[in-house]
């Protein structure tokens, strides 16, 4: 007997998604499984984010199927995807600037919950990303990396399933990327499922137990670091092709 | 002696630092490839050189001319011609227009006339198309119109970003033929791709940089056989580990 196979949270099926003349998602389909880390990656133009956008409600598929928990969630609203569990931070951080700390925590709504409560969880998430003495500090001027962390923690708010994270490294430093990780880790371990996005092949390799190559918006290979490290589809993906 | 050569220069875009002291020299007459992953801070590195965004530090010398500190029309001046990632054409100008602002430094119209049968004779569809708007040309003519653009000011280099990005693949031949045919032609020419391998092809040498530093050069071929170069792009060939998981 093998292992069990996973359990799937999020099942893509044939999705796509075109803008004008060109076909940024054409028919991709991926199985996320629940309670792991697992990277979307793919050379520039592949159509990462466009998937993201895709999950998360900020834009519409043409075709396709998005099934989270077994429910078809494709053409949702943002709102309504996050009220079932989903979130995401983008690969440009949009934190409000003349918010402080605390009050971008506090900026999420329709949590449901007394004031009180939020309050504490915002305390806690701040604490948690390690901005604990930021936390009266305005957006606007924490380092980019901050910002960073204070997305993360603020995506957190709504206690959700999926965490679906753009471009979590970009323009962070070393430091606060090992912080950002660890994190990312401590979620897993309470039971989250995240989906990164990552151009650097070191976080998505040494951090991903699965992964969904991307490209020309079709997934070309999925499976283990390794395996996709050794994958020539995936190899000539990011590298080219010699002229034959 | 190097015709442009930079000594561990430092760049960010505002706050955020893409390059961490990149090294490189390309000598008159060569062909010079530019790859890495994404972020691996290649355009930004054009970028830098043409006086587009911050400098932090190191020195960047062009001709016998200091770069740092120059303004972008003054680096042209020099000699130095550039076309930026994605095709970047006058869309509602015609293909003369076009070629005429490339020349916007050039006082003499008859240097400006030598200057375009100069283009004319590298890029014949070009003349053909003279009254058409750039702007209802195909991808793959908007790149040679740009890369005309740039040659109108007779540079002595050029620097090209992603020439190859989002053209269909006999159009990505025609615009390595192109680069050939304009270093054979005596152009030096130095490309950014992420198509690597065929920028490898076609170079003297190349440049690996991965997260704004230096990682591999050498010889095109020897580059292309190294495997890894190849495994730099989806990690795993030594470099800077980020955290292992805990």
């Amino acid at each position: 007997m093998g292992p069990a196979p996973d359990e799937v949270i999020l099942d893509v099926r044939d999705l796509r998604k075109a803008f004008g003349g060109v076909k940024a998602v054409d028919g991709a389909s991926f199985a996320v499984p629940r309670g792991k880390i697992s990277g979307l990656i793919g050379p520039n133009g592949s159509g990462k984010t466009t998937t993201f956008n895709l999950l998360t409600g900020v834009a519409a598929p043409d075709g396709g199927q998005i099934l989270y928990n077994g429910a078809d969630v494709a053409g949702l609203r943002p709102y309504q995807t996050f009220a079932l569990g989903i979130t995401r931070t983008f690969q440009i951080t949009r934190v409000f600037r003349e918010m402080t700390v605390l009050e971008n925590m506090l900026s999420v709504t329709g949590l449901g919950l007394p004031d009180r409560v939020a309050r504490q969880r915002a305390e806690e998430l701040i604490a948690f990303v390690n901005l604990g003495h930021l936390r009266g500090e305005y957006g606007g001027r924490l380092s980019y990396g901050q910002q960073k962390l204070l997305e993360f923690a603020r995506a957190l708010m709504t206690d959700p399933d999926l965490v679906l994270l753009d471009e979590p490294a970009a323009g962070v430093n070393r430091t606060l990327l090992q912080q950002l990780l660890e994190q990312i880790h401590h979620l897993q371990e309470q039971g989250k499922t995240i989906l990164i996005v990552e151009h650097d092949m070191n976080v998505i390799m040494n951090h991903c137990e699965r992964i969904f190559v991307l490209d020309f918006g079709v997934k070309i290979a999925e499976g283990r670091p390794a395996e996709i490290q050794r994958d020539e589809r995936v190899i000539e993906a990011y590298f080219g092709r010699r002229r034959s | 002696m190097a015709l442009l050569e930079l000594a561990d220069v430092s760049a960010a875009y505002g706050p955020i630092q893409i390059l961490h002291g990149v090294s490189l020299h390309v000598d008159a007459g060569e062909v010079v490839a530019v790859i890495g992953p994404n972020g691996a801070g290649k355009s930004t590195t054009f970028k830098v050189i043409m006086g587009f965004i911050n400098y932090l530090g190191g020195r960047m010398r062009f001709d016998g001319h200091d770069l740092v500190g120059q303004r972008p029309d003054r680096i042209l001046a020099l000699g130095l011609g550039y076309v930026p990632q994605g095709r970047v054409v006058f869309t509602q100008m015609t293909v003369r227009e076009n070629l005429e602002m490339g020349a916007y430094l050039e006082r003499d119209k008859a240097k400006v006339q030598a200057a375009m049968e100069w283009v004319f004779a590298l890029f014949p569809r070009l003349a053909e198309r003279l009254k058409q708007q750039a702007g209802t040309m195909s991808g793959g003519e908007q790149q040679m119109l740009a890369m005309g653009r740039a040659l109108m000011t007779r540079p002595k280099m050029l620097m090209l970003d992603e020439p190859s990005l989002g053209l269909s693949p006999r159009l990505v031949d025609e615009v390595f033929d192109k680069t050939v045919e304009m270093a054979r032609a005596g152009l030096t020419v130095m490309l950014v791709e992420q198509n690597a391998a065929r920028a490898l092809e076609i170079s003297d040498r190349g440049y690996v940089l991965e997260l704004g530093r230096n990682r591999f050069e050498g010889r095109g071929p020897d580059l292309l056989a190294n495997p890894d170069v190849r495994r730099l792009y989806l990690g795993g060939a030594g470099g800077p580990v980020s955290a292992a998981p805990a």
